[in-house]
């Protein structure tokens, strides 16, 4: 009983990663319109998106760490 | 989570604490100095 | 029908006594060399080794290592002048230099298959952060004293709404120290687990059958492609820390 719960939480817990699959896909997105607009800036404005495509993974990070947190423990 | 076990909390921080400590004090007293002379040497070579 | 047993994916996390004195001395303290604690020493040992090579015996002409060496020095000392833009940001360089050197070859040491990652224990990932949180406080309070706290309150904010802002000002304040620590340590941690759950379960298809293990070959070319993600990332976090390090210095440094 408490294992199936287990599963079910861990599952559910999953979903978070839904917001962090928006957020980088936003980043990516928004990387592509700058650099289109204005090639010049290109190395600059990887470097803003490597930062934020880092910042946006990690809160996916957080919802995966709780479960297996609540699978393993 | 193995990652957890409160048996092993001070072990692991302690070495990372005397390993980051030691590397503070080794870079800040002796190697990044050599560095920042060598390129100074280079600058004074080209440019002076 | 075969049940077959898949291990659990946190056994490479585990930290086990190599040697030392079973001798308890406070509560949980013991005296004893762990893995953990030999893959330090062996960071600090590559990361010395590193740099002693790099410096080429005191010659002015470059060698292979120095190049990359270099090159790292002049990326943290670019990464250091452009966050923390206050005259004094110049001071704080070895430290960052240190931070970024041991977390980077930490997270390289960890992608060498049947080693063991430091950077995915949480315990130590947030010692640091916490460290650095409250280091970043005691200079805010040594540059400004009593005015630091104006940190907490925006400029222009009416005076009705001050307390709520305090309340959450204060929040994402800690927040951001304990964020800086698990977002190093779940990535890690998350991408060693992803790379060995898949890898068993590729082994469990290949051993099947010929045919399948024809098959398996597929998701094999997966895995190569996430173990140079992993790489990638490896090096990600390890800039995302030194250039937020950075920032705190620099927020605290300049009150906004």
């Amino acid at each position: 009983m408490l294992q199936a719960a287990k599963y079910i939480g861990a599952g559910l817990a999953t979903i978070g990663l839904a917001g962090a699959g928006v957020g980088i896909g936003l980043v990516f997105s928004s990387l592509m319109s700058a650099t289109s607009r204005n090639p010049a800036l290109r190395p600059q404005l990887f470097q803003y998106a490597i930062l934020g495509f880092a910042l946006s993974e990690a809160t996916g990070l957080f919802a995966l760490m709780i479960a297996f947190l609540i699978l393993y423990s | 989570m193995p990652q957890l076990v409160p048996f092993y909390f001070i072990n692991q921080v302690t070495f990372g604490f005397a390993t980051l400590l030691i590397m503070l004090y080794l870079f800040s007293k002796y190697i990044l100095p050599k560095f920042l002379e060598l390129f100074l040497v280079r600058l004074f070579i080209t440019k002076l | 029908m075969t049940y077959t047993y898949i291990q659990s994916p946190l056994e490479q996390f585990e930290i086990n006594s190599l040697m030392g004195i079973n001798a308890p001395l406070f509560g949980y303290a013991e005296l004893s060399l762990t893995n953990i604690g030999l893959y330090f020493i062996l960071a600090f040992l590559v990361i010395v080794g590193f740099n002693v090579i790099a410096s080429n015996n005191n010659k002015i002409i470059a060698n292979k290592y120095s190049i990359t060496q270099e090159s790292l020095y002049t990326t943290i000392l670019n990464m250091v002048e452009t966050q923390i833009a206050s005259p004094k940001g110049q001071y704080y360089f070895p430290f960052i230099y240190c931070l970024f050197m041991l977390v980077l070859v930490g997270n390289f040491i960890g992608m060498v298959p049947y080693s063991f990652a430091i950077t995915s224990h949480l315990i130590f990932t947030l010692a640091v952060s916490m460290t650095i949180l409250i280091a970043v406080t005691i200079i805010g309070f040594s540059e400004h004293g009593l005015k630091f706290f104006s940190y907490f309150v925006p400029a222009g904010t009416p005076l009705a709404l001050v307390p709520l802002l305090v309340l959450i000002e204060l929040i994402s304040y800690i927040a951001k120290g304990l964020s800086l620590g698990i977002r190093l340590g779940a990535n890690i941690m998350a991408g060693h687990m992803l790379t060995k759950i898949i890898g068993g379960f590729i082994y469990q298809i290949m051993a099947a059958s010929p045919l399948m293990f024809v098959i398996g070959i597929i998701p094999l070319v997966l895995l190569v492609g996430i173990t140079g993600l992993e790489l990638a990332i490896a090096f990600i976090q390890a800039y995302v820390f030194a250039i937020l390090t950075c920032s705190y210095i620099k927020d605290s440094l300049d009150l906004h």
